[in-house]
């Protein structure tokens, strides 16, 4: 009996053994098929893949990756009715499987019947109608597919379904924004925003993908403000729709926006001084006034508030300041004359500053702007040596004021005659090996002009020489100029270059009656030297100046016919195309002017900026 | 009485031949604009002799005299513009324009006086966000001042280009596989904005793919050229237009470019009888490297890695002027070796152009053809490879070119040397 259940057993354990090994070399088999087969896949050859994965899935019909595999393969060949077929083989099994039906609807799409498709995902609906997952999967089957509009149905009913409204945001603003329905996007991200306030940053994020676009700025901003006119306490949903404005740059109504969220947010003036900064940086300057004064007049103890009367006085100084090319070619504008009063405010607003801060560094910067104002826009130039000279005794100044103030005073100086002080101030920088070298070039050259002035010409040339040897100097091309002009009259006649000296020198002090009856005398007395030329040019800058714009236009165009070799007569054909332009108001002379420095000298370093002038007064489209 | 009328007549005839030899030899009849070194803005100088023509004033575009100069009458206001925009010209009386006219025309001179007839009607194919430095076509014609059209696929569709001489194509992609940028840039706004509006458009004009729209765009600029249309490509638009051409009935877009998987024997399918310029091409399939074929040389992914740019240069192929003045009148430039520039075709490779199309430069020695012409029907077309002449790698997002600062490019003179020559008045060709 023993030996007969022993044999049994191993009857029987060999039998198990020879099954076990059957499926198992059945099981090895089907692998290396498998590998064949992805090769075949990974190297392009579907149709070989296929037979095998066909082959294999007949013994194994319930592997999932088998499933995946001979999808795959039927869509790469387009073979949809075989696809089909599978998919429904498998809905046999699990008639139930949501994914499947929705995968089952994009391959409908693909063979071009799309009613089967929206019935197979009407029925992947009617399984769990009332689940998230659900729509998303059938959603995302759509959108595959590229029905972008079906599958934002298809959310927004998976919403009314689940009794959720919030359901789904991210998904249907997405799709919206990609369908280019930027109003439709918006208010979506608008709910999202709505539920939480925090993520302003990612909806902001997602929005910027298209307000870029001219359209889509515009109807973000119209959703926002409608959205707004409905909640008006909502914090997240201003600061959004004072970020679009800044992005438009409606700096306006950007800045009624933020004097919302400031008093809101009780921000102490914060919101308010951020958003002057950038109004100033991007030169809006009007808007950043206000901002600033109401920070000043709301919030008296903002912590930054000397930072934010500085950034006040600076804008008010900004506003009324001008740029524009004519300075390019003269030290000063002569055809915007600007009063005391326009710079009142400004003023006002840097010496409150002084008076309310004294010995800081923003006290010592806004007298230093009192000083550059007085010395450059109003030419008041006692006043603004008092100002530096003010700042000197500040405590609190930082070293590049300092240099800042050597200079600017050396100038000034200079202009009111006192020769040995305004000296002294430029040495004092030369001297200060710390400050930027092109500080201390211009320096060294008004020591060589203060050399000039005081009749030692070959010292000044000297000067000038090692200046205009360094050609990265910013100043090397005008002591160059000068170094000639000195070394020609040098030779001719040291008298009248004496001459000539004194009456420049009177110029550069402004003393603008005295220089012309200077230089006219020279032009009386010797009529015949080289130096005339200069003589005249300088005239007519003069007559500019001190608004005679005719005569110096006669004065010019004399320079211009008695000396027509003369190396200046760009420039003179471009000073009075300048006078018929901006002092005259002659358009057509002041084309003409330019036209004939085109015509005589096309290669003039006037001749972009001749053209550039003819094209605007034209009303090119440029 | 009869000795004064006597004197007087003759005093009459020595005034009248006074002025007319002074009027020969001394004043100023005409202007020439030279395209050689002298010149000091080439590109403005297309503009120049563009706006002569807006203005009904002739011109003569003298092949290889002084490296393709413009002859015109010395009209005042021609000559204050040639100033305003800082075109060099010289003056020349009536008898040195009857010398040089007298060279050009010896036949042992390669040398020819086109006359340009009108300014030619500019069509550029652009999407509706497009910006004009994105592409150096329209930078140059900004440049030299030169008017053109936009229009985009339904224009074309709707037979509009018909009311058009010239169409330039943007850096298109007619295969309707987006240039190509899924793989770096799917998720970037521009891109997903690009692939939005092109649906819209296929699904507005009735195609169930953009693929399609593009397709049919294509075949539409074909049948334009054949109907006699100049036809001009630059970068990838060159070869993506052949490709779509000889791909009518095959779908060679993967899954994210149309939704659904290409034809896995597009390679055998594809025609290439439909091309303009290519044969024998190799697609390539993977969707996500960024190059459409083989003609492209050398390719994309890999050429920034062996291209030196120091040693990166094409020569343009001299043609005879009397012989063969289309393709003289393409290569105008001072300068028959010109600096190399990348794009996403850059090259394109010898062994696959038909054998009709005439090779207008290439870098010798090498497979790398640069720029190519040929004719179709009534019309002609020419592909020129790279993006930009004066930016070597140009990649999405650079800033765009300043032109001022390249004004004697001659990359760029190759640019407008295709926009002038639809204004010139057929010859008969010599034989």
């Amino acid at each position: 009996m023993m030996k007969f259940l022993i044999n049994i057993n191993v009857v029987f354990s060999l039998l198990v053994l020879f099954c076990h090994d059957t499926s198992l070399s059945q099981k090895v088999t089907s692998n290396i098929k498998l590998k064949v087969a992805e090769s075949y896949e990974r190297s392009g050859d579907y149709e070989s893949a296929l037979r095998i994965y066909e082959e294999v899935f007949k013994k194994d019909s319930l592997n999932i990756s088998l499933f995946d595999a001979l999808k795959r393969n039927y869509l790469q060949l387009k073979r949809y009715d075989d696809a089909i077929a599978l998919f429904n083989k498998w809905l046999k099994i699990q008639p139930d499987d949501i994914s499947l039906l929705a995968q089952l609807g994009s391959v409908y799409i693909l063979a071009s019947d799309e009613q089967k498709a929206f019935k197979v995902w009407e029925r992947a609906i009617n399984i769990s109608p009332k689940s998230e997952i659900t729509y998303l999967l059938v959603a995302n089957a759509m959108v595959e597919s590229r029905l972008f509009e079906r599958a934002i149905e298809i959310y927004k009913r998976g919403r009314t379904e689940c009794k959720n409204s919030n359901l789904f945001t991210s998904d249907i603003a997405y799709l919206y924004s990609i369908m280019l329905n930027y109003t439709e996007a918006t208010r979506e991200y608008l709910k999202l925003l709505s539920l939480n306030p925090s993520q302003l940053s990612y909806v902001q994020s997602r929005i910027a993908g298209y307000t870029a676009r001219a359209e889509g700025l515009t109807a973000t901003t119209l959703v926002v403000m409608e959205a707004i006119k409905n909640d008006s306490n909502n914090i997240a949903l201003q600061q959004l729709l004072a970020w679009l404005y800044m992005e438009g740059k409606d700096f306006e109504r950007a800045y009624d926006v933020y004097r919302l969220i400031d008093a809101k947010t009780n921000a102490g003036g914060r919101e308010l001084f951020n958003f002057a900064e950038r109004a100033f940086r991007e030169k809006y300057y009007n808007v950043a006034v206000k901002a600033y004064n109401e920070l000043i007049n709301t919030y008296p103890k903002f912590n930054q508030m000397p930072q934010a009367k500085f950034g006040l006085a600076r804008t008010l100084e900004e506003l009324v300041s001008k740029t524009d090319t004519t300075s390019v070619f003269r030290t000063y504008n002569p055809f915007s004359p600007i009063s005391a009063d326009s710079f009142a405010n400004a003023l006002n607003a840097y010496q409150n500053i002084v008076m309310q801060y004294p010995n800081t560094e923003i006290a010592a910067r806004a007298m230093l702007r009192i000083g550059i104002i007085k010395q450059e826009k109003l030419l008041d130039l006692e006043g603004a040596k008092l100002s530096y000279e003010s700042v000197r005794r500040m405590q609190g100044r930082n070293v590049s004021i300092d240099w800042e103030v050597k200079l600017r005073l050396g100038d000034v100086y200079f202009i009111l005659g006192d020769m040995k002080k305004a000296e002294n101030e430029y040495r004092l920088l030369i001297a200060q090996n710390s400050a930027p070298p092109a500080l201390r070039d211009i320096a060294a050259f008004h020591i060589a002009e203060i050399e000039y002035f005081n009749g030692n010409y070959q010292i000044a040339v000297n000067k000038l020489d090692s200046l205009a040897r360094n050609t990265l100097s910013d100043v090397s091309n005008d002591a160059l100029t000068m170094k000639l002009f000195l070394e020609e009259q040098m030779k001719e006649n040291r008298e009248v270059l004496k001459k000539f000296a004194d009456a420049d020198l009177l110029k550069r002090q402004l003393k603008f009656s005295e220089a012309l009856a200077a230089f006219e005398s020279i032009e009386k007395e010797y009529p015949s030297s080289l130096i005339i030329e200069a003589v005249l040019m300088n005239k007519g800058d003069i007559l500019t100046v001190m608004n005679k714009f005719e005569e110096a236009i006669l004065v010019y165009d004399s320079a211009i016919k008695s000396f027509p070799e003369s190396i200046n007569l760009d420039r003179l054909l471009m000073l009075t195309g300048e006078v018929y332009q901006f002092g005259l108001k002659d358009k057509d002379r002041a084309i003409e002017r330019y036209q004939s420095l085109l015509e005589k000298f096309s290669s003039s370093v006037y001749s972009g900026e001749a053209r550039k002038r003819i094209r605007n007064l034209r009303g090119d489209n440029i | 009485m009869k000795f004064s009328v006597i004197h007087t007549g003759l005093l009459v005839l020595m005034i009248v031949l006074f002025f007319t030899l002074t009027f020969q030899s001394g004043f100023a009849q005409k202007i020439l604009i030279p395209m050689d070194l002298r010149q000091n803005d080439h590109l403005k100088a297309y503009g120049i002799a563009y706006w002569a023509l807006t203005k009904s004033i002739d011109v003569d575009w003298l092949l290889n005299y002084r490296a393709g100069s413009f002859m015109m009458d010395a009209v005042d206001v021609l000559v204050r513009e040639c100033r305003i925009r800082g075109v060099t010209f010289e003056e020349i009386t009536g008898s040195q324009a009857a010398q040089i006219y007298s060279e050009i025309g010896d036949e042992n001179s390669n040398m020819d006086a086109i006359r340009l007839e009108k300014a030619p009607k500019i069509a550029v194919y652009v999407p509706p966000n497009f910006v004009p430095w994105d592409d150096a076509v329209t930078l140059a014609m900004e440049y030299a001042e030169i008017p053109y059209d936009k229009v985009w696929d339904a224009e074309v569709v709707e037979n509009k280009l018909l009311e058009y001489d010239w169409i330039h194509l943007h850096h298109e992609d007619f295969t309707g596989q987006y240039g190509k940028f899924y793989a770096s840039f799917a998720a970037a706004p521009w891109y997903i904005e690009q692939v939005a509006m092109n649906e819209k458009e296929a699904k507005r004009l009735g195609f169930k793919k953009v693929s399609d729209m593009k397709k049919a765009t294509a075949r539409k600029i074909k049948e334009y050229v054949a109907s006699g249309g100049f036809m001009f490509a630059m970068c990838s638009a060159t070869d993506a237009f052949d490709i779509a051409l000889a791909a009518e009935n095959v779908d060679i877009c993967d899954v994210m470019y149309d939704g659904d998987s290409p034809d896995p024997d597009a390679q055998k399918k594809i025609d290439y009888s439909k091309c303009l310029a290519f044969e024998n091409f190799t697609l390539e399939k993977n969707p996500l490297v960024y190059e459409y074929s083989d003609i492209d040389i050398p390719p994309s992914p890999i050429a920034p890695a062996i291209v030196n740019p120091e040693t990166d240069y094409f020569t343009l192929f001299e043609f005879s002027a009397k012989y063969d003045p289309v393709p003289t009148m393409l290569t105008q430039s001072h300068a028959n070796i010109i600096k190399g520039f990348m794009g996403q075709t850059t090259n394109f490779k010898k062994s696959l152009i038909k054998k009709s199309v005439i090779i207008l430069a290439e870098k010798e020695g090498t497979q790398e053809v640069r720029y190519i012409h040929g004719n179709y029907g009534r019309g002609t077309f020419t592909f020129y490879g790279g993006h930009d002449p004066e930016d070597y790698q140009h990649a999405v997002g650079d800033p765009p070119t300043d032109l001022s600062l390249h004004k004697n490019s001659p990359g760029y003179r190759l640019i407008l040397n295709n926009i002038l020559f639809p204004a010139a008045k057929k010859k008969p060709q010599k034989t």
